[in-house]
């Protein structure tokens, strides 16, 4: 009884302190990867600055974040390892050895592992994120780009750009259930908030592909050229595609599979991310150094914001 | 060892020829021009003059056509002073912005995927303009290292800062030449 009572403290306690903090506006950071100058950009997307710049591996690329661990971690293709950054501090705490060119990167929901693609090697390797040492790994083939990792943190997606197709992995066995045939090149992958339906960016052809979760049927989405990455709004009703031939970010109305607006944006954008707090998107432009607050409102550029050399962030990089 | 060289070898070979590395490069120049932006724009964007300014370049043929997805498109094919052609095609030249896009069909370029944006701006004095000529791009090499010498990263990244360099030096020469 004693031990349930001071749970429900704890828990009343808790909520206490979630209500002080949602009266003052929460603070979103975006973590913003320059593979160009090695360093990771994080933005205040509250601010509409930079509060820190933050020297990592080599050529920096992949993003994954996680509020609970208060934890940033990065890819570094060239240094072909893992940059921790301590997001409550904004200091790197710890490298994880991965070889090969990790570039893909995701964290279970659960935060319990975390999925890092090396690419030359054509290898998933799954981490403990309580252990760094404790990895298992999974020859994927075909270049592992994007990865992402379904709500109840049971299958792994991982997009085969060089096969065409997604990979669908048991996340307790890690091993691969299923291949989805998509368009030609996969890159960068998104889901629904439910999890219910996946999306593979498809680089050569122009193209997201929608694939239902439940009975992997699949459907073709028009978008612009060469595009690189996708993001959902959190009520599952637009998808934010990236066009690195464009320089534009196309807003897909998923009622109707249809294009609404074509928003321009820096040269060659890559990673997206949304800002649950503010009803923004983050667009990452390689080619101008910068990132695109986009109001998802309007749909309009609302700030632009100078960043690092070649910044990509790809992956999931908004901590909020 | 040997196992280790046939390891090698095998995942080498694994690896699908279209698969470009995961870092694309770039380059970025800039120089100021005492001209106006109009005047130097008119010059940037003509994409069938290209050797009147650029020094490397010997002619410049203009022309229409489909392209990979049937919709016409603006090609122009570049020989080179030092021998070889280059095909590009023109994404689109946006006299609002005064911003010329294009990309790299085919020829002797030591690059791949190649796509660019040249923009011309007012400024920083009073009848001056700046052009930006800023190239995306991968090595020609598509697969792990050991990379072959002339295909690899410092190549390309070569070729195109001298293109850059030798071209805005052309320009600034032609639009500040004849007023």
């Amino acid at each position: 009884m004693r031990p349930l009572r001071t749970l429900l403290s704890c828990i009343a306690a808790s909520l206490i302190l979630c209500g002080c903090q949602a009266s003052v506006k929460s603070s979103g950071l975006a973590y913003i990867t320059n593979q160009g100058e090695h360093t990771v950009s994080v933005v205040d997307t509250q601010q509409a600055k930079i509060t820190h710049t933050i020297q990592v591996g080599k050529a920096p690329v992949g993003v994954a974040v996680s509020a609970k661990l208060q934890r940033a971690f990065i890819t570094n293709v060239d240094s072909q390892d893992i940059s921790v950054i301590d997001t409550s501090t904004q200091r790197v705490v710890d490298t994880i050895q991965v070889g090969g060119s990790p570039v893909g990167i995701a964290i279970a929901p659960d935060t319990q592992t975390l999925y890092v693609a090396d690419w030359y090697s054509n290898r998933i390797v799954a981490i403990n994120t309580k252990d760094f040492k404790l990895q298992r790994s999974l020859i994927a083939k075909e270049a592992p780009a994007g990865l992402i990792v379904s709500p109840d943190n049971k299958t792994l997606y991982i997009a085969a750009r060089d096969s065409n197709d997604i990979a669908v992995v048991d996340t307790a066995q890690l091993n691969i259930t299923r291949r989805i045939r998509v368009g030609h090149h996969p890159f960068g992958l998104a889901l629904s908030n439910d999890g219910k339906r996946l999306f593979s960016v498809n680089v050569y052809d122009n193209t997201v592909s929608m694939i239902d979760t439940q009975n992997w049927s699949l459907q073709s989405i028009k978008v612009g050229d060469h595009p690189y990455c996708a993001v959902v709004s959190p009520d599952n009703k637009y998808l934010y595609v990236s066009n690195t031939r464009d320089d534009s970010v196309s807003v897909i109305d998923l009622a109707t599979l249809k294009s609404v607006v074509t928003i321009d944006v820096g040269m060659t954008p890559e990673g997206l991310a949304y800002d649950n707090a503010r009803q923004l998107v983050i667009a990452t432009s390689w080619g101008d150094n910068n990132v695109s607050l986009i109001d998802t409102r309007s749909n309009k550029v609302v700030h632009t914001i100078k960043t690092g050399d070649k910044s990509r962030a790809f992956g999931q990089f908004m901590l909020q | 060892m040997n196992k280790l060289l046939a390891a090698l070898a095998l995942a080498a070979l694994s690896f699908n020829a279209a698969a470009h590395g995961p870092s694309p490069q770039k380059v970025e120049k800039t120089i100021t021009i005492k001209a106006a932006p109009a005047k130097v724009w008119a010059i940037v964007k003509d994409f069938g003059n290209m050797q009147t300014w650029h020094p490397a370049v010997a002619s410049d043929k203009l022309e229409q056509k489909k392209d990979e997805n049937g919709e016409q498109a603006t090609f122009r094919t570049l020989t080179l002073k030092s021998g070889g052609d280059i095909v590009e095609k023109l994404r689109y030249a946006d006299d609002a912005n005064m911003k010329l896009k294009y990309e790299i069909e085919s020829g002797v370029a030591p690059v791949a995927d190649y796509n660019s944006i040249m923009t011309v701006t007012a400024g920083p004095g009073a009848g001056e303009s700046t052009v930006t000529w800023v190239g995306r791009f991968y090595r020609t090499y598509k697969l792990n290292p050991p990379i072959p010498p002339g295909q690899d990263d410092e190549t390309a990244v070569k070729f195109v800062t001298g293109v850059y360099d030798s071209g805005l030096a052309g320009l600034k020469k032609v639009a500040e030449g004849s007023k």
